[in-house]
């Protein structure tokens, strides 16, 4: 355990370390995130009026879309001099492997939602928040199912022929739950108005994350074999 | 052994075609009318029969997915392959024949609020998915990472059904915990075009996994001759 613990750390501080030093991918995140917002804005024309049903979307599909464009260079990042070959034949366990690529993803994804989310509330002015609790549980729940998954499916995409491309057609319908989760509760959290049944939801949106990391963990393995 | 699986295509493909035309008989003319939707109901035969059917096929692929990672023989991964095949087909088939249904009935050719009709549209997407990325990557990597994706996709089928369920419904539950809703002839011919459809499935699993182990034979012997 104290191993595992110690070998997704040491992926996760290298691929930090990386990005962190070349910025170039953080900010185009950062600044990606930004532009589908304001495509949102202007596609949809987000009146206050609307912005009960709207607001979901508006915070989450930046988020999503950023992770989804962002994500593939992070993995890019083992490709050159048979790089997962080499984290294969290390004493690690894949599943460690896995986890560090993926907790490394997940505090850049944090990084833009630490601008993107702010930004939403200053462009779109919605009411100040019914819970912030619950919509911070509702990021970080969030953002660590998606996360989970798009790492593991982003080293299946970039193995297939049609590299990036895949992506999306593999991760979309599979989240669909936890897009599902992640809008009624981001609802429940910003507007008075909205039912309840946050327990639901939570509940759903925790098995969801647990399953999606567990699986990843047990069945990286069989990625990197070669 | 090959020529034992071709016989057994051949004899349940006779038995799917007599299984299927004698169908045409129970749904057109032995179920009785039903009184308020008429007789765009006796598409709900079919409906209900491909979409069991193919719930069947995506069931079996997992299992063969869980073989294939476990015991690495090829063939587990041909059926797997072949199995989401024909399941794709057949939930097509599904999404086809409830839209035809719906119109007349709800009115719409595509409700968001149904549940079933949602979840059976993301099943369809996670095994096209599942398709592309087969055909994708090459040699038995390809076929590992296939085969994960195979259980997780599984694994997230009764997810996104609760989900979708707890989002909204109304779709007729002629099944219900209450009972069966139909009368006895629209119950039996329901059960008999299941197990013609099942036939049908097994004929086209068959024939599947048999052009699929015609490729791999081919590939071996594209190798052999190259070799020399």
């Amino acid at each position: 355990m104290k191993s595992f613990v110690r070998a997704s750390w040491a992926v996760a501080e290298k691929d930090l370390r990386i990005q962190f030093r070349l910025k170039s991918l953080l900010l185009s995140m950062v600044v990606f995130a930004l532009l589908i917002q304001v495509l949102l804005h202007f596609s949809f024309q987000a009146n206050p009026a609307a912005l009960e049903q709207m607001a979901a979307g508006l915070l989450w599909l930046p988020v999503f879309l950023s992770t989804l464009l962002g994500i593939g260079r992070l993995m890019a990042i083992e490709e050159p001099e048979e790089n997962w070959e080499g984290l294969w034949l290390t004493p690690a366990d894949p599943g460690a492997v896995f986890m560090g690529k993926m907790l490394g993803s997940l505090a850049l994804v944090a990084l833009v939602e630490s601008v993107s989310v702010p930004l939403f509330f200053i462009l779109f002015n919605p009411p100040v928040p019914q819970s912030f609790p619950l919509l911070l549980v509702t990021l970080l729940l969030g953002t660590w199912g998606y996360v989970s998954l798009a790492s593991f499916f982003s080293v299946m995409a970039r193995m297939s022929r049609l590299g990036d491309l895949l992506l999306p057609i593999l991760l979309f319908p599979v989240s669909i739950p936890l897009l599902l989760g992640v809008v009624r509760l981001t609802q429940m959290a910003l507007f008075p108005t909205m039912p309840g049944q946050e327990g639901l939801w939570l509940a759903v949106l925790i098995a969801y994350d647990v399953l999606f990391t567990l699986l990843p963990v047990l069945t990286f393995e069989y990625l990197l074999e070669v | 052994m090959n020529s034992r699986l071709l016989r057994w295509q051949r004899a349940v493909g006779w038995l799917a075609l007599v299984l299927v035309a004698l169908d045409v008989y129970f749904v057109f003319f032995y179920a009785p009318t039903e009184k308020y939707m008429g007789d765009v109901q006796r598409l709900m035969y079919y409906h209900v029969a491909t979409a069991w059917n193919a719930y069947l096929a995506f069931g079996l692929a997992l299992v063969f997915s869980i073989l294939y990672l476990w015991r690495r023989d090829e063939r587990f991964d041909r059926w797997a392959v072949s199995a989401v095949e024909v399941g794709v087909v057949f939930t097509t088939l599904v999404l086809i024949t409830g839209p035809l249904w719906a119109r007349p009935v709800w009115n719409a050719w595509w409700k968001w609020d149904d549940p079933r009709l949602t979840s059976t549209l993301i099943l369809w997407f996670i095994y096209i998915a599942y398709l592309i990325l087969r055909a994708s990557i090459e040699g038995p990597r390809g076929k590992r990472i296939a085969a994960v994706f195979a259980v997780i996709g599984f694994v997230d089928v009764p997810i996104v059904h609760f989900s979708v369920q707890w989002w909204s419904s109304f779709h007729p539950q002629v099944i219900s915990s209450q009972g069966v809703n139909m009368t006895g002839e629209m119950v039996f011919t329901l059960a008999y075009t299941s197990f013609a459809f099942m036939a049908l499935f097994f004929y086209l699993l068959l024939l599947r996994a048999n052009v699929e182990r015609i490729k791999a034979e081919t590939e071996r012997l594209e190798e052999r001759l190259s070799a020399d």
